[in-house]
């Protein structure tokens, strides 16, 4: 086998990793609307699945302490879909724990792929099988015995209930497919690890499915077999032997002393002749003579009845349905959800981070070609460059959007969070998720889940009280925790708020002259925002007593500093016995922005396009500025204004007409005086190099068509420098 | 895999076989054996030298006895090897298979 042909291990490997973790996902998230609604079938089926297929793909990667370990769980989970378990909170909290053991491991065996399992580990293992396994285990004896009953089907014996053959041993019948020999699979295999589980009392080959020799194909699968078989088993395990073949593959077992129309069933479904079938279970011994009597009349009687209704080719629901291996709602989701899947596919990182580079350049060259177009009168070139540009836009903003994850995913991990934070604190909380489906760039949401895990973490520990503290105090006995995000000029929003006990102003002001942060003879003039910024510096927090999760004091500063490394802003609104909500603000600067240039002197800027509300011309009278400080009169609208060539210290000649900007963010007006506008001009933000990091008012740069590098700027950052001007003048 | 073929004074052809019985011969093997059944009607299989056997195998050998039945000609096996009687065993087939059912 040459290299070409070599099977890369490693890259199967690395998608069963990624896969197994996306089906722990969705075990988690089941687990969680079980405890809410326990008769949610769909999740416990869902739940067993996708246990059955971490079992399965674990064990052919060798990895066989992860295959045992779900193989347990799965039986549990099989218990309770078969309804001889019922699902309570014990159990789905054993589930969860379970859940978490097996995530550990396979990120463990990531990491090492000959990992062995610490002592820790080891006993974590040992301990949560045990539980696992009582579950299951119970509930063994009582499967048996019932299972002559669970597949109830519409041959129903004039014979009552006490009709069961005498037969002791599990009847296993066997048809296998065509194409077994050409998928791989030998029946051999099956039937030899069968042996191995018990004993095979009796197997009669079925070769008469075998056509005429001319026919007849080798290459295919015609065999099929009965057997009768004595073991300590279940149902769900000898089920198991077959699983890697039950799609090619007619199988049906049938426990020890089964009612006689389970036999009925079994030859009706066979589809072979009756009588030839009837006397191969009868010297299987699965059958005695006049068993297999009462047997071939009660089929004969219902293939007549059958006849006689019409034959409409039943569909599959229908098929399923009569079955009873699905029940009807279950099939009305499954064809539901078949036509709303959106397909997807799996992509390269940094595949896509690369194609994003170059529609980026694609994006500057495009508006280059676009500005050295306009010198011409090419009235066919500019048609082909409008066209052009137009394509480009398209492009950029479809790449774009590859990037964009809905928040929803984010918020409903938090789901979990709260759910064990709850537990541990005792509290009773719901977690509402609202804008679930309001998109950021992935980068953006990697780096605010750290943040708002924390505030969801201080509103369950210090903002929502227990249960009996909200009672006394009028309020409902479970507290709520709102995650909500939404778009609004060119930023998004994150809010997290909670009905708690809101934010204790005296508190706050007695932590911050305590500390030193605010003197006692200014306490009156304080402003609610300066309050509630106190909350954020370094060291602050009025917890009584810490706990291990937050409340040591670290915590809302580096909150507040992640989300400015993101450029954006956070601020708290609080009502004192209502509640607290936290706001953040993130601007949804992308690589590629849609900006607005102008020039001071021969220099040029670019502005965020969505951040500008308008532009103007302006006369120097105007902005001579007021002893208050620099504000403009904007149609009877009061606007600070930020003088740019101050701003960059531009010497030169003050031109006659000035122009300004106004710009926009949370909320924010101000207006910034220029010298040109130079009008709309998409770009690349290219990263500037270190040297400008103290200056936060920089977030890039890009180069014209002429070769000139113009600056983009910050906008938030150029707003707060006007808030920072407006304290330094009142200082003064 | 190899087949070697005796004819013995009494017309009886032998034919030993030699190797893997297995799926990717299986094809092959047919033609071959069906061929040989169309030329001789006693034919006896000695399948000592069968290094290993799978269930396509066992299921050619099936037919080969199967035509044999219906043609009336005398077909046998004889000196099973340790695999081929280990997968007759398992199917519930006793050894040494001949002819009659």
């Amino acid at each position: 086998m040459d290299n070409n042909e070599k099977y890369n291990l490693g890259d199967a490997l690395n998608i069963f990793f990624t896969e197994s973790r996306e089906m722990l996902e969705d075990m988690e998230a089941c687990l969680l609307a079980l405890e809410k609604d326990a008769s949610d079938e769909n999740s416990i089926n869902a739940m067993f699945r996708a246990a059955h297929t971490i079992k399965g793909s674990s064990s052919m990667f060798g990895l066989s302490i992860i295959e045992e370990f779900t193989h347990a769980v799965e039986n549990l989970l099989d218990e309770t879909r078969k309804k001889t378990l019922t699902i309570n909170s014990e159990i789905i909290s054993l589930l969860l724990e379970c859940h978490d053991f097996i995530l550990t491991l396979l990120n463990n065996f990531e990491k090492q792929n000959d990992y062995i399992l610490d002592d820790e580990l080891n006993n974590k293992y040992s301990e949560l099988l045990e539980k696992v396994k009582s579950y299951s285990g119970e509930k063994i004896k009582v499967e048996t015995a019932d299972s002559g009953s669970v597949n109830k089907h519409e041959f129903e014996s004039d014979l009552n209930e006490e009709n069961h053959v005498k037969n002791d041993c599990w009847h296993i019948s066997l048809r296998f497919g065509a194409d077994t020999f050409k998928d791989g699979l030998d029946p051999q295999s099956f039937i030899s690890y069968l042996a191995d589980t018990g004993k095979i009392v009796n197997i009669e080959t079925v070769y008469d499915r075998i056509p005429p020799a001319p026919e007849m194909d080798p290459e295919s699968c015609y065999l099929g077999f009965e057997i009768n078989f004595k073991g300590n088993t279940t149902k769900a395990k000898l089920e198991d032997i077959f699983d890697f073949i039950k799609d090619d593959c007619k199988i049906r077992i049938m426990p020890p002393n089964s009612n006689i129309s389970e036999y009925v069933a079994l030859i009706h479904d066979l589809n072979e002749e009756p009588m030839l079938i009837g006397e191969i279970l009868k010297k299987s011994g699965s059958l005695t003579e006049s068993e297999l009597e009462e047997a071939l009349k009660l089929q004969h009687k219902i293939e007549n009845e059958r006849k006689d209704e019409k034959t409409e080719k039943p569909r599959i629901g229908k098929i399923l349905i009569d079955e009873q291996m699905i029940q009807m709602p279950v099939v009305n989701a499954a064809i539901e959800r078949q036509s709303n899947i959106k397909k997807s596919i799996r992509v390269d990182a940094e595949k896509l981070d690369d194609l994003i580079n170059l529609v980026g350049e694609l994006v500057i060259t495009g508006s280059n070609i676009k500005q050295v177009s306009e010198k011409s009168t090419d009235g066919e070139l500019h048609d082909a460059i409008s066209s052009m540009s137009r394509l480009i836009d398209d492009i950029r903003n479809r790449t774009m959007s590859v990037r964009m994850v809905q928040i929803g995913d984010t918020f409903r991990r938090f789901e979990r969070v709260v759910r064990d934070l709850c537990q541990k604190n005792g509290k009773e909380i719901d977690l509402i998720i609202k804008g679930g489906e309001t998109e950021l760039d992935k980068t953006l949401i990697e780096k605010i889940t750290d943040p708002l895990m924390h505030l969801i973490r201080n509103a369950v520990d210090h903002g929502i009280g227990t249960r009996e503290n909200r009672l006394a105090s009028g309020k409902s006995g479970r507290g709520t925790i709102i995650l909500n995000a939404y778009h609004e000029t060119g930023s998004i929003i994150i809010e997290v708020s909670d009905d708690g006990n809101g934010i204790n102003r005296e508190k706050i002001i007695h932590k911050a002259v305590e500390l030193g942060m605010l003197q006692e003879n200014k306490i009156n003039d304080i402003t609610e925002n300066e309050i509630t910024s106190f909350m954020f510096e370094p060291g602050f927090s009025t917890a009584e007593k810490l706990t291990n999760i937050s409340g040591r004091g670290v915590g809302l500063d580096v909150v507040k500093r992640n989300i400015e490394t993101m450029k954006g802003s956070v601020t708290i609104t609080s009502r004192e016995g209502e509640g607290t909500k936290f706001t953040i603000h993130l601007p949804l600067t992308l690589a590629i922005i849609d900006g607005f240039m102008f020039a001071v002197e021969d220099l040029f800027y670019i502005l965020p396009l969505d951040m500008v509300c308008e532009c103007a011309e302006i006369s120097n009278e105007d902005i001579k500025g007021m002893d208050s400080g620099n504000y403009i009169n904007l149609r009877g609208e009061v606007l600070p204004f930020l003088n740019m060539r101050e701003f960059f210290s531009e010497k030169g000649a003050i031109p006659k007409r000035q122009n300004i900007i106004v710009i926009e963010y949370a909320k924010n007006k101000i207006a910034l005086v220029v010298d040109k506008l130079l009008g709309e001009f998409q770009t690349v933000i290219k990263p500037v190099g270190k040297m400008f990091n103290k200056l936060k008012w920089i977030s890039g740069a890009t180069i014209l068509g002429t070769g000139d590098v113009a600056l983009i700027l910050d906008v938030p950052s150029l707003i707060n420098q006007i808030k920072k001007y407006d304290k330094e003048k009142a200082v003064i | 895999m190899k087949i070697f073929r005796r004819k013995q004074d009494d017309g009886k052809t032998i034919l030993k076989i030699e190797g893997k019985i297995t799926i990717n011969l299986v094809k092959l093997l047919k033609q071959v054996l069906l061929d040989f059944l169309k030329k001789s009607n006693r034919l006896e299989l000695d399948l000592s030298g069968v290094t290993r056997i799978d269930t396509a195998g066992f299921q050619l050998i099936y037919l080969i006895r199967r035509e044999a039945n219906n043609n009336n000609s005398i077909f046998s096996i004889v000196n099973p090897a340790a695999d081929v009687e280990r997968i007759f065993k398992l199917f519930g087939e006793e050894m040494p298979l001949t002819g009659e059912n």
